[in-house]
Order: C-alpha cells, then structure tokens, then sequence
C-alpha cells in the first residue's frame, strides 16, 4: 500500500470517526441541536457556551427548548429528571401553573424560594437564566418584563441574536399593538429559511383564526394601569396584573405563591381571597397565620375553607414540634410537603 | 439641450439593458432611506438606497444642477463612493435630481424625479462616533463605542465589551469633537473613568468620599484643563402598561469640575445638594458659562413623572475652576416640560435642548423633541422641521456648528438611528438624513442595536487597545482628591 492511499485512508477514517462522535453526541443529547437552532448558532457552538455536556445540561437545554416552543407537558417530564436547580424549579413551576397546579404541587419540589418562581435578572444571573426569565412574565401578560427579558436574553445569548429571543420580541410587541416594532423582528425571521413560516403566519394581515385568538387572550391579561415599578418590585406588578384582569387565575396563584415563598403572611392574607383560587397550601398557611393572631374559630375555617382533615394535621404537626424542641426529625416523614414545613424549616442559601 | 435629455437618458436605458415597456408615474418612489428632499455635505459617504423588495432591480440617474452625472444599477441604488464625492463637490450649492426605474414583474416603472440639495456648507470632520446598545436598556453585556467615517462606509470600534467582559462602558466624550483629548467611563466592579490626551491614558477614579459616584455625563472646558462631568447613579424601571415600556432616572445626582492637571475635583455644595438633581454640563465656547439641567428631587420611581429639569447655567473661573451663581435660563418645569442634554454650539450661536414632559432621558419618552434657543435673544422654538412623532435626543453639533446629528427612533419606533442635518444663518434646519449604508436595507433591517449618544469626531480617534485588558482588571487607578 502506498503513502497516498494510507493518507487517504486515515482521512477517511478521521472524518467517520469524527461523523460517529457527532452522532453519538447527538444521540445523547438531542436537546443540544435544538438549542442550537433556537439561538441560530452552530452544534459545536452550543457545546461551547455550555462548558462540558452532560444529563443536567442537557435537561436545562431540553427545558428552555420545550418552554420556548410551550410544550408544556414536554417541560414537566423534563423538570421530573432535574436535580435541584432554580431553572428545573421554575420550569417545573411555570408547567404547573399553566395546568392550574401551581400552588397544590409547590412543594412536591425543590423550591429555592421566590427564585425558582422568578429568575432574578442581574450582575450575578448567567447568560441561560436570562435567556429563560421571560417567559414567566409572557405566561402572566406582562409585556414589558417579557420584552427587557428577551432583549436582555438575546444580548447575552453565544450570537446575541437567534430565532427564540426574535420571536419572543415580535410577539411581545404584536399582543401590545406595535406592529411596527413587531415588523422589524418578523422581517428579520422572514429572511431565516427555517423561520419564514413562523413569520408568515405572524404577520398581522395573515393571522389565522387561531392565531387571532391567542393573540386576544395575551391581550386580554395586559395591565391596563400605567404604573412605574422597579426590577425588585415583583408583587406589586402582579397585583397590577390582577387589578387590570382580576381573572388572571395564574398571576393570582403567583402572588400568593410568591408571598408564602418569601413567609410574608401578612401580604399572602391581604392577597388571598379563598373564593378566587384554592389549595391545600393557602389552608396550611391561614392555619399558621389564624394561629398566630388568635382567629382558630370555626367562622374563619369556613371562610378560608379550611377542611377538618387539615385543622387535626397542623394540630399533629405542632404536637410534633413542640414536643420535639422545635426539631424537625419527626416531621420530614408526614409534613415534608406541607406549608408548615417549608415555613418553619426551610432556609435560604445565602451563596 | 435640455430636450435631449430625455431621449438620451432613453437610450442609455436600452444600453443598461432595461428592455420591455415602461410605466410612468407621477408618484414619489418608495425608497428606502427617505432621501427625498434631504439636503447633503459634499463629500457624505454615497447615498444608497433600496426599493421596495418586490423590485428585483433598479436603475437610478443622479444629474448634477451644475454639471456632472452618475448612474447606478442592481438590485440596489449604490454609487462608487469616488464619483458620488466629486459629483456632490461639483455640485455644492446645487441639487442633484434623481431619476429611479425600478423593474418588477417583467416590467420598468419610472416615478417622479426628486432632488437631493447639496449644501455649501461643507462638513469636514472625519466622522461619528457612537456607541451601539440595546435600545433603551442598561445592560453590560455586549456594548461598544464605535466610530464611522461619514465620507465613506467604514465603521470601526474605538473599544468594545470583548476587551473589558462585565464593565459598561458609557458615552465617548470629545473635546469640542477632537478626539486628542477624549474620554468615557466604565461601569462595573473594576469601573473607572479613562482620559485621554495626546496619546497617552489615564484611568482614574472619580468617586471621593465627598461625591456620591463617579461621573457619567461629561463635557469637556474649552481651554482642555478642566471638564465638568455629572454623577448620575442611574435606574432603570419599567411601565405596566402597553404605550410606555421604560423609565431611565437618577436616584441622585450632583454636578463636579474636574481639573485634569492634577485629578481634583470642584465639589461645591450649591451642586451636590441633595434636594435637587443637577444633570448633563455643557460648556460655552468661551469657557466662561457652564449650562446644566436641574430638578427639585422627588422619591423615584414611584414620583418620577414630578421630575422636572429646567434649564440652567452658573458662571466659571477657567483659572480657579470656581463656579458661580445658578441662574435659571428656562424655567421648563413651570410649564410641565423638562429639558435635558442642552448643547451650546461651538461658535457660541445656539443652544439645543432635548424636551419631554418629564424626567432625565428622553429618549425612551415618545414625546422628547429638540428645541433650539438663539443664545443673542434667549428665543426657543422647537425643530418642527426636525422632529418626529417619536423620541428626538441625543443632539451635538459638527465643529464649524453649521451641521448637527442627533438619535431618533422614527424608524419603528424602537431602534434609534443618526440623522444629520444642517442649520443656516437664521437657525432654519433642513430636512435630515440618515446615517448612510452600502445596503441600508440589509443593515438598518438587521441590526439589533441603537446608536446611543452620538458625536461627531473632527479626525479619526486613535485608542490603541493594547493594554487595555490589562489596565481595566489591574484596578490600578489615580484617586481624585477634592479641590480644597
């Protein structure tokens, strides 16, 4: 065999080896490609951003990809694979939510208090949590959050552009009537081959039925006071929320959600309105704060909907606590799940 | 010879090979940019432009009132940058008339023809800078400060955020646009205010235990001792409701001197009070008048929308750096208006102001428009000839101060562009044109930024960035003291 032919060979094979380890990549981690496609960078590309790939990544990667595309359903299975992580518990959370589960599966999970509700946008977020901390406020119908969040996710994103924050952008802006603004996105995503039919069908003379009427529900939840808050002020605008549309049933279980993660019974009771939404989570917590303020009485049970079933556990539960010191050993068992639990035990990491 | 025109213009169609009939129109064409009517320096970078996209092609005459021709096809209007300067210099004082044909559809169309008025004000200056930034948010991540010869389509970046990850640079500031003495500040935990003077660099800390930051906007003394600069801890908010999306404020702000000889700062209580925002400092080309904005402070951001500037201006010792009495020029707030960025021109004629109906950064109020004051009179209009429906700011003037830029989100109201234009004698503006492109089309259409707080800059900015990495994260600064 001559000099040339071996060369050709070793080409040959370095190129299907190099095909072979693509394959296998892709094998094992398909949600790569597909965020590599959503923010309009190469495979390798993606592989880069993220440092070294393995299952966790691939999940987070699987849970934007499926959020962005509101698979909801794909997005719960995903979050059933995560392993404590703010973009699990919020992917998990928003899933919830969106089945009307929100507040009855809160602590089944992890819950890195209002964190895994809300990503926090900032000095210390990653690229890939700005990227996701929109699409919590498009679910609500708070455009400008949504818009900072897509523009500011694009920014950091490996091209700082890409199909995803692109579509986002163009469809924050055609639920708030800018169809101007819309026009400079859709006009960018006609002139993407994979993304033309999006924006066809996007481009507001072309709204199909369907189309038309997702756009009026987005519409419908738009605040329509006019109100400046800062970027801490996350209660406050889904209180807005609420005020403009008070059947916004998501924005509702947010708040109350949002005031038991950060223990602030006080703004949970002044929210809650038992005839609105209910959950054996808002029972647990009027149980603590009726408790506290010396209203155990059977008018405020039935008023707040309490059920017997629930009155005797928080009975059992301080039983427990109070006999054990205040130790939660002989609680995690029963009460891992409950309110009380997470109230009393829970402990914010402050790193 | 006129008559002949026509028939030749005919021939040279057939020769460029526009074959098949053509249809005539007494309407406008539909190009893009609007160049229509726009008057030009001799010697602007070409005036390309775009035709609808159903167009597949388009074939363009621009005639010269004083001689001269140029012809250009494609699937765009793009003129070799060459000929189009020496056309608009044989024609300064001139229009240029321009013919369009655009073909579709197996067909010729051929619309009414518009001019282009060349100036004989000539801009001479090198170029523009700016930086490029999402529109309207604060943000670290990728930023940069660029420059764009206007005589041509190079653009090329002074510093960009690749070389300094997680610091926010903020607006280049010239002296007077020449780029000798320059400077700009970098947000962020290894932050610092760089000055640049004849080549060499300095990065200093402007932050005392006297001032509450360091500075932000800045304005250079002509004498190029001293600039004053203002400190602006600056917030960013958001509106729920759909018309309005952000608020830009300061949480405080006061107003300093900087002398560059020695790094010290003029603190002087008058500017630092904290009942009161004081805001973007602009020098008169005498040197001897330092104009401000100033509002009564209001807790923010519940209380923004009372934040009110009226325009200001206090005396100043160029020996001393000593400031004098505040004097109010146009007590704006009184009216329910506030003005900010006021930019004297350079030879003492003007004074242009951005007004909205509140607040500290118009360009996210849809309302803000330029106003222009006759610094002889103390007479104000507002630019009608200028201003849009949407946010005008973000105004400095060319070094001889007959051309003016500024930003305006008249596009899609969103993405905010350059615009120049020119101002004569009696403070008439003409209509203004956008910053050009080879393919404006393809690159207004695509870009994902704003060109934040533009300049002009009289000769190309030289920043070498070599060692810059290394001077940012190195934290080694020169600490400002307070002029005692």
């Amino acid at each position: 065999m001559n000099k040339k032919r071996i060369l050709i060979l070793a080409i040959a094979a370095a190129v299907l080896l190099a095909g072979a380890s693509q394959v296998a990549f892709l094998l094992r981690y398909p949600y790569f490609r597909k965020y590599a496609v959503q923010n309009g960078i190469s495979l390798r590309e993606a592989r880069k951003a993220w440092g070294h790939p393995d299952q966790l990544s691939e999940v987070a990667m699987g849970l934007t990809v499926e959020a962005a595309l509101e698979n909801w359903d794909a997005v719960a299975a995903l979050a059933a694979e995560d392993r404590k992580s703010e973009i699990g518990t919020y992917y998990y959370n928003l899933a919830n939510a969106h089945r009307g589960q929100l507040a009855d599966r809160l602590l089944d999970y992890y819950q890195p208090f209002e964190r895994g509700l809300f990503l926090p946008v900032g000095e210390r977020s990653t690229p890939f949590q700005i990227a996701c901390a929109g699409d919590v406020w498009f679910a609500l119908g708070d455009m400008s959050m949504a818009e900072r969040d897509a523009m500011l996710g694009m920014l950091f994103s490996p091209a700082h552009t890409g199909p995803r924050y692109l579509r986002r952008l163009a469809e924050t802006n055609l639920v708030t009537g800018d169809y101007e603004a819309a026009s400079k996105y859709l006009r960018i995503l006609l002139n993407t081959p994979a993304e033309r039919a999006w924006a066809q069908e996007r481009l507001p003379d072309a709204w199909s039925p369907e189309y038309r009427a997702r756009i009026g529900r987005k519409r419908a939840l738009l605040p329509r006071l006019d109100v400046v808050h800062g970027m801490d002020q996350t209660q406050l605008i889904l209180r807005i929320l609420l005020h403009s549309n008070p059947d916004n049933r998501m924005a509702l279980d947010y708040l109350l959600c949002y005031d038991l993660l950060t223990k602030d019974l006080d703004a949970f009771v002044a929210d809650y309105d038992p005839d609105r939404t209910a959950s054996h989570l808002y029972e647990e917590a009027m149980l603590i704060f009726l408790a506290a303020k010396g209203g155990m009485d059977g008018e405020n049970f039935a008023h707040y909907h309490i059920s017997e079933r629930n009155f005797n556990r928080f009975n059992d539960f301080v039983r427990i606590y109070k006999r054990d010191g205040g130790s939660l050993q002989n609680l995690t068992e029963e009460f891992g799940k409950t309110y009380w639990y997470f109230y009393y035990f829970a402990k914010r990491n402050e790193n | 010879m006129n008559r002949w025109i026509p028939a030749l213009f005919a021939a040279l169609l057939l020769l460029a090979g526009c074959s098949g009939s053509t249809t005539r129109t007494e309407a406008l064409p539909d190009i893009y940019p609007d160049y229509i009517g726009v008057t030009v320096p001799a010697g602007i970078a070409p005036l390309n432009f775009n035709l609808p996209e159903e167009y597949d092609r388009v074939f363009v005459r621009v005639a010269g009132s004083r001689g001269g021709e140029l012809r250009a096809r494609g699937r765009w209007a793009a003129f070799p940058i060459r000929k189009w300067h020496a056309l608009t210099r044989q024609n300064a004082g001139g229009t240029l008339t321009v013919t369009v044909l655009g073909h579709k559809d197996g067909r010729w169309t051929q619309w009414q023809d518009f001019p282009i008025y060349v100036s004989d004000a000539p801009l001479t200056d090198y170029g523009v800078t700016y930086r490029k930034i999402a529109p309207g948010y604060t943000t670290y991540s990728h930023i940069g400060i660029y420059q764009r010869d206007i005589h041509s389509f190079v653009e090329e970046p002074i510093i960009e955020s690749t070389l300094t990850p997680g610091q926010c640079m903020n607006c280049h500031t010239a002296n007077a646009t020449d780029p000798e003495q320059f400077l700009f500040h970098l947000r962020g935990r290894h932050g610092a205010t760089m000055i640049q003077q004849g080549g060499a660099r300095e990065w200093v800390t402007t932050k005392t235990d006297s001032t509450i930051g360091n500075v932000a906007y800045c304005y250079w003394h002509p004498g190029g001792r001293w600039f004053a600069g203002s400190i602006n801890p600056v917030r960013q908010s958001f509106w729920t409701g759909d018309q309005r999306t952000i608020e830009v404020f300061d949480l405080a702000s006061d107003l300093v001197v900087m002398d560059v000889r020695d790094h010290s700062l003029v603190v002087d209580p008058r500017f630092t009070t904290p009942d009161y925002l004081e805001s973007s400092p602009a020098f008169t080309p005498d040197g001897r008048t330092l104009y401000f904005c100033r509002a009564k402070a209001f807790p923010v951001p519940q209380e923004v929308e009372k934040i009110r500037y009226d325009l200001v201006r206090t005396s100043f010792d160029p020996e001393t750096g000593a400031l004098g009495d505040i004097e109010t020029v146009f007590p704006a707030s009184r009216e329910g208006h506030s003005i900010s960025f006021p930019r004297p021109s350079y030879d003492g004629r003007w004074l242009m102001y951005s007004q909205a109906d509140f607040g500290v950064f118009p360009i996210s109020h849809e309302e803000a428009d330029l106003w222009l004051m006759d610094l002889s009179t103390g007479e104000t209009r507002p630019l009608t000839e200028i201003n849009s429906p949407v946010s005008e700011s973000f105004h400095n003037w060319s070094s001889d101060s007959r051309w003016f830029l500024f930003s305006s989100r008249r596009e899609d109201g969103l993405y905010v562009q350059v615009y120049i234009a020119s101002i004569d004698e009696q403070g008439r503006c003409t209509k203004p044109f956008v910053l050009p492109q080879k393919n404006p089309r393809k690159y207004y259409h695509n870009t994902l930024y704003s060109f934040n707080a533009p300049d002009f800059t009289k000769t190309r900015v030289r920043f070498d960035t070599r060692g810059v990495y290394r001077d940012v994260f190195s934290d080694e600064r020169i600490q400002s003291t307070v002029k005692p």
